[in-house]
């Protein structure tokens, strides 16, 4: 097939591969960046050449001009369809095409020669990572996909103060938009609130115009304190009524405790009214 | 720790596969939509994978015999997180956040900032058991999926359902079909036998036969209970002749599609 950067063909993998695939990986996808060359080998020879069931068809490589430009992987498992029924489907992932290749067809015309070794494997359906946008966005349109509606629920619970920091700063960013709290923090200088949170590090936030911002270890002179629950920071995220029924729970067993708060009335409300202000952003 | 001696927790010992993956099939049977586990499944997606040590397999034993297991994964995740149905409620509890103390602590010793897991939502005991520990929960869509062969799909779920049919239910349907949002469809014509169960791709003839036309995204919609029956007619994305034949494909339908919550591990996440 012929592009305006060459002759573009497409082959199943061929040991000796394995360099130029991790290249193209490292450049494309995220997860595959900054770390150790050994480290990503290993992963990827996990995942594909060193599965015992792994066949060369697995993978295929885009070449133009005898370079790897695109490299796109998948691996055929048994998958429980029902109560002692299992159907062959491939689980695909690690996709890439170097960004000067791009807009090029290279993704589709590989979907389509996978899709023509997997009929010849038997293979009944194909499943893919994608989030619900990319999926809304490209896949479905392109190719398809869907979703099959399931009952996996995704928990997640803090152990460290750092993605709750994180999270804290784009919410600041997000609440000093509002004109009189930013005022008020101007004004009022730094704000600190020591937090006492259920099972992580003691640590305090710091409020000031420019943003919030979590740092770990104890205050010197806090404003205010507060004692909370992972229980709670879950609850907020579920809603306003689970978020109020919760803290009722909580400040009627002690496990929510705030201290300081009329003294702090003013800074609190405007901070409250800010938050209504703008969209709820889950914990 | 656990107040009673009767339980034990221990990390994992060479050997224990074959009775965590009992305890796994028998937790998670009325379940479908994940890797079927077998030892070679198991040992390639657990023990080798890279960042996961025997170490990070930890099990509890009720008198010698495994009742739940759970295997924290690089990042934080935990892999595969299992507690024996069969207990009593309270027990089960119990038993799983021991499981989780101890997961938690691990992962906290190498450094994770926090830990996730993904389970069904049918298990309404430990969902609770996770929400009082304030774990976040929402649910999630990840794995999307397309149909590569419907005619060895529809042949190895009917020949599997024909004992559920009636005897006396013999029908022959062809299924005309344009592509939908598919890019390309490997035939256009699917001639299905119920009994004995036989599907022809492209057939040469179709008469005496129930005609069923739609397109691949509506079938997968309907197979996959994205879309009702009611609905896709209501929207003519189906369309049946003779129209008296519409209990047929419809019961047809029935017999292919999905009829179990569909629940995904992050193991099964590569």
């Amino acid at each position: 097939m012929s592009t305006a950067k060459g002759v573009l063909r497409f082959r199943i993998y061929e040991p000796g591969d394995e360099a130029r695939i991790l290249d193209v990986l490292e450049k494309c996808l995220h997860g595959w960046r900054g770390r150790d060359r050994a480290e990503l080998m290993a992963l990827w020879r996990w995942r594909h050449s060193g599965r015992r069931d792994f066949q060369p068809d697995d993978i295929v490589v885009a070449l133009i001009d005898d370079e790897v430009v695109a490299c796109f992987h998948g691996g055929v498992f048994a998958l429980r369809y029902d109560e002692g029924l299992s159907v062959p489907v491939s689980l695909d992932g690690d996709f890439a095409v170097l960004p000067e290749y791009r807009r090029s067809g290279i993704p589709d015309d590989a979907h389509d020669w996978m899709d023509r070794t997997l009929l010849r494997r038997g293979v009944a359906l194909r499943g893919g990572y994608a989030s619900v946008e990319l999926n809304r966005r490209f896949y479905h349109k392109r190719f398809g996909y869907v979703f099959i509606p399931s009952v996996t629920t995704y928990y997640r619970r803090l152990l460290d103060t750092e993605p709750l920091g994180a999270l804290l700063a784009a919410a600041g960013r997000d609440l000093l938009r509002h004109d009189a709290l930013r005022a008020h923090l101007a004004h009022r200088g730094r704000w600190i609130v020591a937090l006492n949170l259920e099972a992580l590090p003691e640590c305090h936030l710091v409020a000031t115009r420019e943003g919030l911002q979590l740092e770990r270890g104890p205050a010197e002179r806090p404003d205010m304190s507060v004692r909370l629950s992972q229980a709670l920071l879950a609850a907020s995220a579920r809603g306003a009524l689970p978020f109020v029924l919760r803290l009722g729970l909580e400040l009627a067993w002690g496990r929510c405790r705030v201290s300081g708060l009329f003294r702090n009335w003013r800074t609190v409300l405007l901070f409250v009214w800010s938050m209504l202000g703008r969209r709820e952003t889950g914990v | 720790m656990f107040r009673t001696t009767s339980f034990a927790l221990r990390p994992y010992r060479a050997g224990d596969e074959t009775r965590l993956i009992a305890l796994w099939q028998e937790t998670f049977a009325g379940l479908v939509g994940y890797v079927e586990r077998s030892a070679t499944y198991w040992r390639w997606c657990i023990l080798e994978r890279p960042g996961v040590t025997a170490e990070d397999i930890l099990i509890v034993e009720h008198r010698t015999q495994p009742v739940a297991y759970g295997v924290l994964g690089p990042g934080g995740q935990i892999l595969e997180f299992v507690v024996q149905r069969k207990m009593r409620r309270g027990k089960r509890a119990r038993v799983a956040r021991e499981l989780l103390d101890a997961l938690e602590e691990r992962a906290r010793r190498r450094g994770h900032a926090a830990v996730e897991v993904q389970l069904p939502a049918t298990d309404g005991t430990l969902a609770r058991v996770l929400r009082r520990r304030g774990y976040l929960a929402r649910h999630r869509d990840w794995l999307q999926w397309v149909i590569v062969d419907l005619a060895g799909l529809i042949e190895r779920v009917l020949a599997h359902r024909a004992a559920n049919l009636p005897s006396a239910w013999r029908r022959v349907f062809v299924l005309e079909l344009e592509s939908g949002h598919y890019r390309c469809v490997p035939y256009r014509c699917l001639r299905i036998e119920t009994a004995p169960v036989r599907v022809q791709r492209d057939p040469s003839e179709a008469s005496e036969a129930i005609q069923v036309k739609t397109d691949m995204s509506t079938l997968a919609d309907l197979l996959f209970n994205r879309l009702s029956w009611r609905r896709a007619a209501a929207e003519k994305r189906i369309h049946v002749w003779p129209p008296g034949a519409r209990a047929d494909v419809r019961r047809l339908l029935r017999a292919l599609r999905v009829t179990r919550p569909w629940y995904t591990p992050l193991a099964d996440h590569r």
